[in-house]
């Protein structure tokens, strides 16, 4: 009977024990405290084109914003290196769309906010600029500039915002031929991206046995007369128009070519915004061709938007800044996730090639909420797999005619 | 379209060059009418131009961007306060006519004894003053004042012509001829070419040269302002808007001969079917080059312009 309870009594303290043991308050867990890094932009914020650079400086405050909020792959606030969450703050720098304050620009971002990521300038002059010195200050720099030059200069911590629009010539020659177009006329303005890319057009299109019947390059920030080039080119009865510009002077030129009795159809190689849409009127430019990302389409057919990702956008960017964002914020929104992530891979805030080289990897694994769709990074630095659409319009509408114009990576690398 | 069908549709030809080379009469015809539209607008500038050249001894390097304010004008009148595009005419012309009295005023006036190179620079700092306020007020976005026949066309004889175009040639006729009459007709107006074209002789003469030249900042920076509402909805309102312009206004008012609005208004037409012509048939790329090439040749037959002074 003792041995019973004995028996009963270390039972119960074993239990008792391990009651207590289990009831014992948790050790309150040694949280990490949250820190900050500094991500650098360099764009111009004054000046005719401040629209466009003050997109890129937007769009990496709202991404910013979103990844503080829910983190990059929206799983829990902060970018998450390790234990440490971090919360990103943006510092950036009106370059004026000037080279030499590009550089300052870079110089002071680093040297007195210690960024390890930049994202600008915009422009090609200004990003080949930046790129001088870019490695000598050990930061990542991510410029838009449309030109394939960016890509040569053997920069190892550049990384491209958008494919640069040259490499486009090819599909985009096979496009209009496949159209049943033989005649062209060519308007390009004289920035190394846009001549590149016209002056590709034409021997792409040659080769096809096309003919271009004539070719103009200007400076489109100062014409402000196309009344002349548009009558030479209706003189010379071309099949299709190619303005290889940017969306506003698109509306430029071609409302002087109606002026000048051209009832013809155009190409264009950007994105047109609602202003431009506003002032040409899509209902007079039936049978035109415009070569546009997913963004142009989903702005105006929000239904077609399956994903969200970009309706999401527009409607975040409606409540933050009141407009639609310009064509510059969607790589930037983009690129600004790549970085993040590949920070969360490397596995550092502080080290820029380990960030380059794990940005391949942050588009590869799929799980970020990008807008563009790139699905690689390529060691020259150009982002691949987010291929534009051809639309043609008609009936006052945009119609997806080529879903993706491919560009073979063969040529990118 | 087969190639056959493309030679039917082109215009009717005049003078066969070469094989390759044509001239249509129709597209000669389109080019003058181009340069003739254009050249209105370097008219209406050059015309002010000359006017203050003449009484201060130095270009008013700001005279774009009065241009550009007249465009801003149009712009807000008829976008923002739902007003009539032509009352904007009126609008911009008070508004920069009282400008040009307050910048005669406050900043040529009082330097009129200094030295010369005082009036320079003073007029490169309004300039740059003009077009920062005009970044810090409008922003740097592209404006377009869109109106109800922005896109319409007139066609004749194989030839087109925007409606906006056409009001720019009628207008500008208009207000030229109105300057005309006040210059020839008036006591007023005589004294002010008189002083415009030598203004130690109109002080000697008794004009009040003081008072004369700031009417005539007021009828410059006004004409300005009239050549930028009516260029307003054919280009992209942008705060450096002027100085493309600016820069043949100049050409024409050398050309013409300093002082002499006749001079200027010949000098503009030259100079836009210069640009126009050069344009269409040589290269829109080099065609500002014709027209400073033109501008020096002009000079080297007549140092003193067509309708300048002998020296």
């Amino acid at each position: 009977m003792v041995k019973k309870n004995i028996y009963i009594l270390v039972l119960t303290t074993i239990i008792l024990a391990i009651l207590v043991a289990c009831s014992q308050p948790a050790q309150p867990e040694k949280k990490a405290e949250i820190k900050t890094i500094k991500w650098g932009v360099v764009c111009v914020q004054s000046g005719p084109i401040a629209f466009m650079g003050l997109g890129i400086l937007r769009a990496v405050r709202l991404a910013t914003s979103n990844i503080n909020k829910a983190g990059t792959t929206g799983e829990g606030a902060g970018l998450k290196v390790g234990d440490q969450v971090y919360e990103i703050e943006v510092v950036s720098y009106d370059d004026g769309f000037d080279p030499a304050k590009s550089v300052a620009g870079y110089r002071q971002l680093v040297e007195m906010n210690g960024v390890k990521v930049i994202q600008g300038p915009m422009g090609c002059p200004c990003a080949l600029a930046a790129m001088k010195i870019n490695q000598e200050l050990g930061v990542i720099t991510a410029p838009l500039c449309a030109s394939s030059n960016t890509r040569k200069m053997g920069d190892k911590l550049y990384v491209q915002e958008r494919m640069p629009v040259q490499y486009y010539a090819l599909p985009l020659a096979q496009a209009a031929w496949d159209r049943g177009y033989r005649t062209i006329c060519i308007v390009s303005d004289i920035a190394d991206s846009w001549s590149g890319m016209s002056k590709e057009f034409k021997s792409q299109f040659e080769k096809l046995g096309g003919q271009v019947t004539a070719l103009e390059i200007v400076d489109m920030s100062k014409t402000t007369d196309y009344h002349s080039i548009m009558t030479n080119f209706k003189s010379k009865n071309p099949d299709i128009i190619f303005i290889v510009m940017y969306d506003e002077p698109i509306a430029l030129a071609v409302s002087h070519a109606f002026e000048v009795g051209y009832t013809g159809k155009f190409m264009f190689p950007s994105e047109m915004g609602p202003k431009t849409e506003q002032k040409i009127g899509l209902d007079k430019l039936a049978g035109s061709l415009v070569q546009s990302h997913e963004w142009t389409l989903y702005r105006k057919y929000p239904e077609m938007d399956k994903k969200g990702a970009i309706t999401n956008l527009l409607k975040q960017w409606k409540e933050t800044y009141n407009e639609t964002p310009p064509q510059t914020a969607v790589p930037a929104f983009d690129t600004c996730y790549m970085l993040a992530r590949a920070m969360e891979i490397a596995g550092t805030v502080t080290d820029p090639y380990a960030i380059r080289a794990a940005c391949p990897q942050a588009l590869q694994e799929g799980k970020l909420p990008l807008l563009m769709g790139s699905t690689d990074m390529l060691d020259n630095g150009l982002p691949y797999g987010a291929f534009e659409n051809l639309c043609e319009i008609q009936d006052g509408k945009y119609n997806i005619i080529v879903d993706k114009l491919t560009v073979p990576r063969s040529i990118l690398e | 379209m087969a190639s056959n069908e493309q030679d039917l549709a082109r215009p009717p030809l005049f003078i066969n060059k070469t094989v390759d080379t044509v001239f249509s009469v129709i597209e000669f015809g389109q080019y003058l009418i181009n340069g003739i539209s254009q050249g209105c607008l370097y008219c209406l500038l050059a015309s002010g131009l000359t006017l203050m050249l003449g009484i201060l001894g130095v270009p008013n390097f700001a005279h774009g961007n009065l241009y550009m304010l007249g465009a801003y004008i149009a712009f807000y009148v008829v976008a923002f306060f739902n007003m009539s595009y032509w009352l904007s005419i009126v609008i911009a012309a008070i508004i920069l006519g009282v400008l040009g009295l307050i910048i005669y005023r406050l900043i040529f006036y009082p330097m009129r004894n200094g030295p010369h190179a005082n009036l320079f620079v003073a007029a490169i700092a309004l300039l740059m003053i003009l077009e920062s306020a005009a970044l810090l007020w409008f922003g740097g976005e592209t404006k377009w004042l869109i109106l109800p026949y922005s896109n319409d066309v007139i066609r004749f004889g194989g030839m087109s012509l925007g409606v906006q175009r056409l009001i720019i040639i009628l207008a500008t006729l208009m207000v030229m001829l109105g300057l005309e009459l006040f210059i020839k007709k008036t006591t007023v107006g005589a004294a002010l070419e008189a002083t415009a074209q030598n203004r130690e002789g109109a002080m000697l003469c008794g004009i009040k040269v003081t008072q004369i030249a700031a009417m005539a900042f007021a009828i410059g920076t006004a004409l300005a302002g009239v050549a930028g509402v009516l260029i307003a909805p054919a280009v992209m309102i942008l705060p450096s808007m002027g100085l493309g312009p600016l820069l043949v206004a100049f050409s024409a008012v050398i050309v013409g001969g300093m002082g002499s609005i006749r001079g200027a208004v010949v000098g503009a037409f030259i100079l836009a079917l210069v640009e126009s012509l050069t344009s269409g048939y040589i290269s829109a790329t080099y065609s500002l080059v014709f027209v400073f090439a033109a501008m020096i040749l002009m000079l080297l037959i007549r140092p003193s312009g067509l309708f300048g002074k002998e020296l």
